[in-house]
């Protein structure tokens, strides 16, 4: 689906969003919660299929199936959940953010405008500006938040931000 | 008008409820340069952004931590405000109990995950271009023929859908009920084709005086009008019923070689509906017709108080 340069953006939050979720799966089982293991699953399931990742997808199924029954999904199951999902992980290069040294902050309020309207409204246009928020220092918590779609909090924080950076 | 529904349809809003971050990031990136998209990251706060956002279309993941897609679609379809915004189902299900539950529920479609851009545009605009369509032919019905307002139909869905949104947001919503001052004569006089010209002028100066996003204006019959002030509180309420009264005195009706001028009598009133429980959600299950009968009964009573006090005048409920 879509250009290289949309899947690779995927590919890259994939990496982000799903590289600790077999801990998070285990988690869950530990603690007896096998609902919130198979939403787990579920949700990599997808997530993989999305990023064309189907020996995932079927490893991923191979763990859903006896969830969905209720049922704790077998060892060899388990492991080759975890191996496989390593693999897809470990070859997703994620670059690392740059640190700002120098950035102007007139468009820095004006950025700050927009996306406090956009984040009110919940609106997926905030995505598109998220490169240039990270020319921005101490935005770490932000983008993180904004990539988690938790606007209500991003909001927050942004907030916080315009007054520690007098924005 | 093919057009004009093209243009309605590149302007919808899109609501896309699912829990997982990824699929919202990719939803939003395959629909976000064509429609206006909204995103939430969990039933509840889908259900809350449906109410606050005017939605054409809403996207709905199944299997979410706390609300469920499930009880999601069973929450819109139980709610008179957002019952007909058709709903995809976007699921990673191959259950096909799943899909005839869904179905059943008043789900639109289905869209299967992996989602696939292409299937997800054209299944998309399928649904928008339906639901604008169907839009345009209840619009005829709701229409006043002579004077191009709301009709009387339209006002009573309006009233109803006006007052829950006044019970939830504990904002004023005003009423006016307009009466033209000796129609019957003005008919008499003029003939009844002008007496047509006369209710056109009217609602045209209605139109223009009451021109909020949250103003509505109504033939209710005959020559009778009504216009419903969101969010508007009593002083604000007469000061628009004072301009409207003085605009309509002040507007010239052409009747073939003469020009005359007509009046209207109002009645004004407001009115912040009494919440039944805390929980947003309990709105939707009062019944506010006794209600709304006793305010429009009222704002009646204060149109025949102005008229028996002379006319050209507004009184208050």
């Amino acid at each position: 689906m879509g250009g290289d340069d949309f899947v690779g953006k995927l590919r890259i939050k994939f990496a982000k969003e799903q590289g600790d979720v077999f801990v998070r799966i285990q988690n869950a089982l530990k603690a007896g919660d096998i609902k919130g293991a198979f939403l787990l699953v579920h949700t990599l399931k997808g997530a993989a299929g999305l990023i064309g990742e189907p020996m995932l997808v079927k490893a991923a199924i191979a763990a859903e199936h006896p969830l969905r029954h209720g049922e704790m999904p077998g060892l060899i199951v388990m492991e080759n959940l975890q191996y496989t999902l390593d693999d897809v992980v470990s070859a997703i290069y994620i670059p690392q953010r740059q640190e700002v040294t120098e950035w102007d902050k007139a468009a820095a309020a004006e950025l700050f405008d927009g996306l406090q309207t956009m984040l009110a409204e919940s609106s997926a246009e905030c995505f598109m500006i998220l490169d240039d928020l990270e020319k921005i220092p101490e935005t770490e918590e932000l983008v993180a938040l904004i990539e988690k779609c938790d606007f209500a909090a991003a909001l927050d924080e942004l907030l916080e931000l315009r007054t520690k950076l007098e924005l | 008008m093919i057009q004009n529904l093209n243009q309605q349809v590149k302007k919808s809003r899109i609501l896309v409820i699912d829990d997982s971050p990824l699929e919202l990031r990719a939803l939003s990136m395959i629909l976000s340069g064509i429609y206006d998209v909204k995103l939430a990251n969990s039933g509840q706060i889908g259900l809350d952004l449906a109410q606050k956002f005017k939605t054409d279309l809403i996207l709905l993941d199944l299997n979410m931590p706390g609300i469920s897609g499930f009880e999601v679609l069973t929450k819109l379809k139980n709610d008179e405000d957002l019952a007909d915004i058709p709903v995809i189902i976007v699921t990673g299900s191959d259950d096909s109990a799943d899909e005839v539950k869904g179905l059943e529920l008043g789900a639109a479609d289905f869209i299967r995950k992996p989602i696939v851009d292409a299937i997800v545009k054209l299944r998309v605009g399928v649904h928008l271009q339906l639901r604008a369509q169907l839009k345009l032919v209840e619009s005829f019905s709701l229409v006043d023929g002579l004077t191009g307002i709301g009709n009387r139909r339209n006002f009573d869905q309006t009233m109803r859908a006006e007052f829950r949104r006044a019970a939830r947001s504990g904002q004023p919503l005003g009423m006016l009920m307009l009466d033209i001052d000796h129609f019957k004569r003005f008919n008499d006089r003029f003939g009844h084709i002008n007496g047509d010209e006369c209710l056109k002028t009217v609602a045209a100066v209605m139109t223009k005086t009451a021109n909020r996003g949250s103003d509505f204006v109504f033939r209710w019959g005959g020559e009778e009008f009504i216009v419903l002030l969101g969010e508007t509180p009593m002083e604000g309420v007469i000061a628009v019923a004072e301009r409207l009264r003085q605009n309509i005195e002040d507007t010239a009706i052409y009747c073939g070689e003469e020009i005359t001028f007509a009046t209207v009598s109002i009645g004004a009133g407001a009115i912040i509906p009494s919440p039944i429980g805390t929980n947003p959600n309990d709105f939707k299950e009062v019944d506010y017709t006794p209600e709304i009968k006793k305010f429009t009964i009222a704002v009646n009573k204060a149109l025949h108080r102005a008229k028996g006090g002379g006319r050209n005048r507004v009184e208050l409920a």
